[in-house]
């Protein structure tokens, strides 16, 4: 009999994090199969939301006194690159979404009430918000505007986002009634992400929805999970994705490979060629995995003892969730291009592979160029230039 | 009437003429590239377009149209073309090749094809074994051909056997399109397969492996099939990766940052650029120079021989890698905004993957080759 909880919030048990992960890693034949599904429709299937609210890994990083685990986020990442071996898109929903319960939890504690009060399972998406108009009114704010990018929130109840108003950063919060989903995803990879645009026209936003950025968030204090720099930790799930893709990719085209001969009845495993791509490619992606999780539990470590960022391990993050997926991106690239002109074919999974890995590197949070001169210049002792940390 | 703002070739056409014709075209091409991609093939101007502007006949013989003018003509030309669309380009690459080697055929072959003018479209496809028997007077052709780029344009097909070892060609009318190519880039190609069912092809549209039927006729002729003709082939991700450059260097040049910098004042993007721009342009210099160098070679000699031979196919193979590190390092920049459907990068992107997976251009196999040559083995590929 397996930890499962019984769905309600209190009294939930508490599975273990290798328990976790192991569900993720038995949900990876069905996204699988589902992945062509999940592409086609431009939206994660919802039997996929099913399992994974079954399956409890949304609550990882969540708060324990709304249902959550409070886990590491090393284990919220290495659940993430599981997932994405069965499917990109579905895997990239749930870093989403289970990393907004997380950031949901640095709100005022009305706001996490009113999220989570009338249904703990209530799930968040967010957006990029450039062009939404903020405008004072009576107790809060009326937005209007677009947000942009808005994976997963075909099955999201609550969406944030972070914008200047009046030149200081303020995250808001707001519910999905009221917004308007436009269904503009049309993308050459993590199509299923269904990452949409957020309509919406004049939305109340009670202060106690907001928060400015970099304020300590109710639950600073309670615990190392809480007072992680959003910028320089959570995208670390998103980098997950791309590597957990291209581990998948691996994992078939080697499979596959064992089988196959050449048009001259050659047995393609034979090729030394074919053997070193598979190697440096493994290697890559061991690299990857082992870099992600490393910075994270030695982050994690780092702040049960300290309120104070160590801000060259900050940059040292930010330049590791860029360059694991440059390493994953590489090992993609590198089996794709040896899958041939077979591998181009739709109904081939590599191909979708290959286009959800180049997308994913994609986001802007891990941007080489961004986050590289970060690093560099901390490095280099020069001051790091403005940094969302 | 067409739409077309390519002005006519002139009576003697020289390769300049050539090249800016494609050009031309290339920009009516750019055009249509989403549409190109979403039918699965080209659109029917775009086949018009190549048949009435004689591109196709770069490399044909002059005896019936053709303009004979060398291979390096031809694949900057493909390269031009790439540019504005890969997959209009990848099957010009097609017909254009087809067109030559149509010239190494029986005489009464070539009257057939080109009975009409010169200006025919000719697809092939890749041929499984065993499908070829000896009947009175030719033979008697079944099977099912894959990736056959082109074939809804095309009103003939050449394709050759292995075991057999003959060349042959056979009319449109002898095959049914199999509607099958859903992929991921050079989606527009419509390298479909096309299948056969006992069909009867005379002797004479077929010739045996080895030297063809002009190739006392001079350099070009003497070409070889498998380490000179797929440069076409390579130009298309070549051009592609030009065709990011383009791009790219337009939407960058007035973009700015979420924190309202100019992006064009980042060195980071300044080097991207630089970098990928001295990429495709090193990998256009080696196809041409290879090509002339090959070409200039043949006029006095039978055959390129094995340095020249494995020298060419490393080089088809390192070129696409060259375009594909220019294509990749741009639209990794390119952020999100560059996955939308909409935009050109990503299809240009996928384009420049697809054609690099073309067999002939294969990394491992021509470069393991050219390694072995050079250490005193014997190449692997029998395919000359």
């Amino acid at each position: 009999m397996d930890d499962m909880g019984t769905g309600a919030a209190a009294g939930r048990a508490i599975p273990s994090p290798a328990a976790l992960i192991e569900r993720a890693k038995e949900l990876v034949p069905a996204l699988r199969a589902r992945a062509a599904v999940c592409e086609a429709e431009r939206r994660m299937p919802d039997e996929t939301f099913e399992d994974f609210s079954r399956a409890g890994i949304l609550n990882v990083v969540k708060a324990r006194d709304f249902g959550g685990y409070e886990m590491g986020w090393d284990v919220f990442c290495e659940i993430s690159m599981e997932l994405a071996r069965g499917c990109g898109s579905s895997a990239w929903v749930y870093a989403v979404l289970g990393e907004h319960a997380h950031t949901v939890c640095t709100y005022p504690m009305q706001a996490q009430h009113d999220v989570w009060d009338g249904d703990p399972d209530a799930q968040v998406a967010s957006g990029n918000s450039p062009n939404c108009k903020m405008e004072r009114t009576d107790g809060g704010w009326l937005i209007t505007g677009q947000f942009n990018y808005s994976s997963g929130c075909d099955h999201a109840d609550w969406h944030l986002t972070g914008m200047p108003v009046d030149g200081q950063p303020l995250k808001i919060l707001v519910p999905q009634a009221g917004c308007e989903i436009v269904d503009n995803w049309r993308v050459m990879g993590l199509a299923g992400t269904g990452s949409k645009d957020i309509k919406l026209e004049k939305v109340f936003i009670p202060d106690h929805r907001t928060i400015p950025i970099g304020e300590r968030g109710p639950r600073f204090d309670d615990a190392a999970l809480f007072r992680l720099p959003q910028w320089s930790v959570n995208p670390f799930c998103l980098a997950s994705v791309v590597v957990g893709v291209a581990e998948g990719a691996l994992e078939r085209f080697t499979e596959e490979m064992k089988e196959r001969s050449s048009r001259f009845g050659a047995k393609i495993a034979e090729f030394q060629s074919l053997q070193l791509r598979i190697a440096e490619s493994a290697a890559e992606l061991h690299a990857a995995r082992l870099m992600i999780l490393n910075d994270l539990r030695e982050t994690m470590e780092y702040f049960e003892d300290n309120e104070e960022p160590d801000f060259l391990m900050l940059a040292r993050n930010k330049r590791d969730m860029a360059y694991a997926p440059i390493l994953a991106a590489k090992a993609m690239e590198r089996i794709f291009y040896a899958a041939g002109a077979n591998g181009l074919f739709l109904d081939n999974d590599i191909q979708r592979s290959f286009r959800d890995v180049n997308a994913g590197s994609k986001q802007i949070a891990l941007n080489f160029d961004i986050n590289g001169t970060t690093y560099g210049r901390m490095a280099l002792g020069l001051d790091p230039a403005p940094v969302r940390w | 009437m067409d739409d077309l703002s390519a002005a006519p070739m002139p009576a003697k056409v020289t390769a300049a003429d050539v090249v800016s014709t494609a050009r031309a075209l290339a920009a009516e091409f750019r055009l249509r590239a989403a549409e190109t991609e979403r039918l699965r093939r080209l659109p029917d101007e775009n086949a018009r377009a190549l048949r009435e502007s004689g591109l196709v006949r770069v490399c044909m013989p002059r005896e019936y149209g053709g303009y004979e003018l060398g291979w390096d003509v031809f694949c900057e030309a493909a390269m031009e073309l790439a540019r504005g669309c890969a997959s209009t380009a990848w099957c010009y690459a097609v017909y254009g090749e087809h067109a030559h080697r149509v010239g190494h055929y029986p005489a009464e072959a070539q009257d057939e094809v080109w009975e009409e003018g010169p200006d025919v479209l000719i697809s092939s496809g890749n041929s499984p074994e065993r499908v070829l028997e000896e009947t009175a007077g030719g033979f008697r052709l079944n099977g099912r051909f894959n990736f056959s780029s082109g074939c809804d344009h095309a009103t003939w097909h050449i394709t050759g056997f292995m075991k057999a070892r003959r060349h042959i060609m056979y009319p449109a009318g002898d095959r049914e399109i199999d509607d099958n190519w859903h992929a991921a880039g050079l989606a527009g190609t419509g390298s479909k397969d096309v299948v056969v069912t006992n069909a009867f092809v005379p002797e004479y549209r077929t010739y045996p492996f080895g030297p063809g039927g002009r190739h006392d006729q001079g350099g070009l002729w003497r070409l070889p099939q498998w380490s000179a003709y797929p440069f076409d082939l390579a130009s298309v991700p070549v051009g592609a990766a030009f065709g990011v450059i383009d791009r790219f260097t337009g939407w960058m040049s007035d973009r700015s940052s979420r924190f309202g910098d100019r992006i064009a004042d980042f060195q980071s993007l300044q080097l991207r650029l630089a970098e990928s721009s001295a990429e495709a342009e090193a990998a256009r210099r080696v196809i041409l120079h290879d090509l002339r160098e090959s070409q200039a070679w043949l006029e006095d000699h039978d055959e390129l021989g094995p340095q020249l031979m494995n020298r060419n196919k490393r080089d088809m193979a390192f070129t696409c890698r060259l375009a594909l590190n220019a294509v990749d390092r741009l639209f990794h920049a390119a952020g999100a905004a560059a996955l939308f459907e909409s935009s050109d990068l990503q299809r240009c992107f996928r384009d420049a993957h697809a054609g690099a997976a073309q067999l002939a251009l294969n990394w491992d196999i021509n470069l393991t080759d050219y390694g072995r040559v050079q250490l005193g083995l014997k190449p692997l590929s029998p395919r000359k």
